[in-house]
């Protein structure tokens, strides 16, 4: 099984050329590593997980979130 | 601290002078001899320490007033030159200056060391001549002299120093605080950001943003202008983040916060306004509750480790209760020929 930083990277690859995809890394959560994406709707968060099986990429978890973009502060 | 025995050594009747009172009967070499002395007083016995000057002046006056016994009127000497007129003139510090009987004691005591006249001696209050400081310091509020005239603010991040040889202090902050993403020019007025604005320093290097590739860094340098002070600093540690890490920020808009470091292989597409850039291995810092960790107008701060303080990484920008920094290690790529002081 490849590391979560390595499936991470795939699955950027993937994704971020979507224009209402913000970002992607792995994250904290819950206690443990999961990959999150996040979009800015709904619509694009359905396009995501329809390419997800099981909502994993390569047997690791993927949040899909909605929020806004990063601005800077 | 400076010594007793050197003070003892100038006393104001002292010997010199005392030949040249006999000797001289000139009011014109007197008052010059009188302005000299005075001078040699204040400046024999205070090497470079200001505190040490208006000490020893003390010390003049203390010795000048004999006997008197009011210890609150305990003048310094601030300034001594010649008038236009001729007159001999020492100004003392207004705020030690309370009673007008110690102007007058002084006055008769030169008069009498060196013959003069009272008229050929003015002794008067003023206020110390004083250059106007401009403090900053880690998490002041700054900006490239557009983003200040719009009412627009990052924070200071920290100060550098060269890690050998001579140059002066500099400090970062982020590109899009001193450089105005991408769009100022090297030399601009980098103003810290108040009531009253005030200019600190030039645009001295700035990372430019990427629109079409990947970026690792939002970050900008300035050199400080001679009439800006700093407080007590102390040498920042650096090192990698790690996961879950609790950390702490002192920002110009929301002061010291803290959270934790929920990632630390973030990509994320940040809006620079008009144009999207692109920002890997970035580092994200969630809030522990909904209050945010971070707010616009912080950008710049250091991200330190609540553990060690060490500088793990540069704030540049967030959304909602997530906030994101460029890891400290790519700062120290740009930055490694100066040693970190907040």
């Amino acid at each position: 099984m490849i590391s979560i930083e390595v499936a991470k990277k795939s699955l950027e690859k993937e994704v971020i050329h979507i224009p209402n995809v913000y970002g992607i890394g792995v994250v904290f959560s819950n206690g443990e590593k999961v990959i999150e994406v996040s979009v800015s709707d709904e619509e694009t968060k359905t396009n995501i997980l329809q390419r997800l099986p099981n909502s994993k990429w390569n047997g690791y978890v993927v949040n899909v979130i909605i929020r806004e973009q990063t601005n800077l502060y | 601290m400076h010594n007793q025995n050197r003070k003892i050594k100038t006393l104001l009747f002292d010997e010199r002078y005392i030949f040249f009172v006999y000797f001289c009967r000139n009011n014109s070499i007197m008052i010059y001899r009188a302005k000299q002395y005075i001078e040699d007083v204040m400046f024999s016995i205070i090497g470079n320490n200001l505190t040490d000057l208006f000490e020893s002046s003390d010390f003049v006056i203390r010795k000048a007033v004999g006997n008197y016994k009011d210890e609150d009127i305990l003048c310094s000497v601030i300034g001594v030159g010649m008038r236009w007129n001729g007159q001999l003139e020492i100004a003392l510090d207004r705020k030690f200056i309370c009673h007008s009987k110690a102007c007058y004691s002084l006055l008769a005591k030169i008069c009498d060391a060196f013959h003069l006249a009272e008229h050929n001696v003015l002794v008067h209050a003023r206020s110390k001549s004083s250059i106007h400081y401009k403090y900053i310091q880690s998490g002041s509020a700054v900006g490239h002299r557009s983003l200040v005239a719009n009412s627009s603010y990052g924070t200071l991040g920290g100060f550098l120093i060269p890690q050998s040889g001579d140059g002066g202090i500099k400090i970062f902050s982020n590109n899009h605080v001193l450089a105005n993403s991408n769009n100022a020019l090297i030399g601009d007025s980098i103003y810290k950001y108040d009531t009253h604005s005030e200019l600190i320093g030039r645009l001295e290097n700035f990372v430019p943003i990427d629109r079409n590739g990947k970026n690792y860094l939002d970050l900008a340098v300035a050199s400080l202008n001679q009439d800006v002070a700093l407080p007590a600093v102390n040498h920042l540690k650096r090192r990698l983040p790690q996961l879950e890490e609790i950390v702490i920020k002192v920002g110009a808009a929301t002061g010291e916060t803290f959270g934790f470091v929920s990632s630390i292989d973030y990509t994320d597409k940040v809006s620079y306004g008009k144009f999207d850039a692109l920002f890997t291995e970035q580092i994200q810092i969630r809030s522990f509750n909904d209050v945010p960790f971070s707010s616009p107008g912080d950008s710049g701060s250091i991200i330190y480790s609540s553990t060690d303080n060490a500088f793990i990484g540069l704030l540049f920008g967030g959304s909602g209760v997530m906030t994101l920094a460029n890891p400290e290690k790519y700062v120290y790529s740009q930055l490694n020929q100066w040693r970190y002081i907040r």
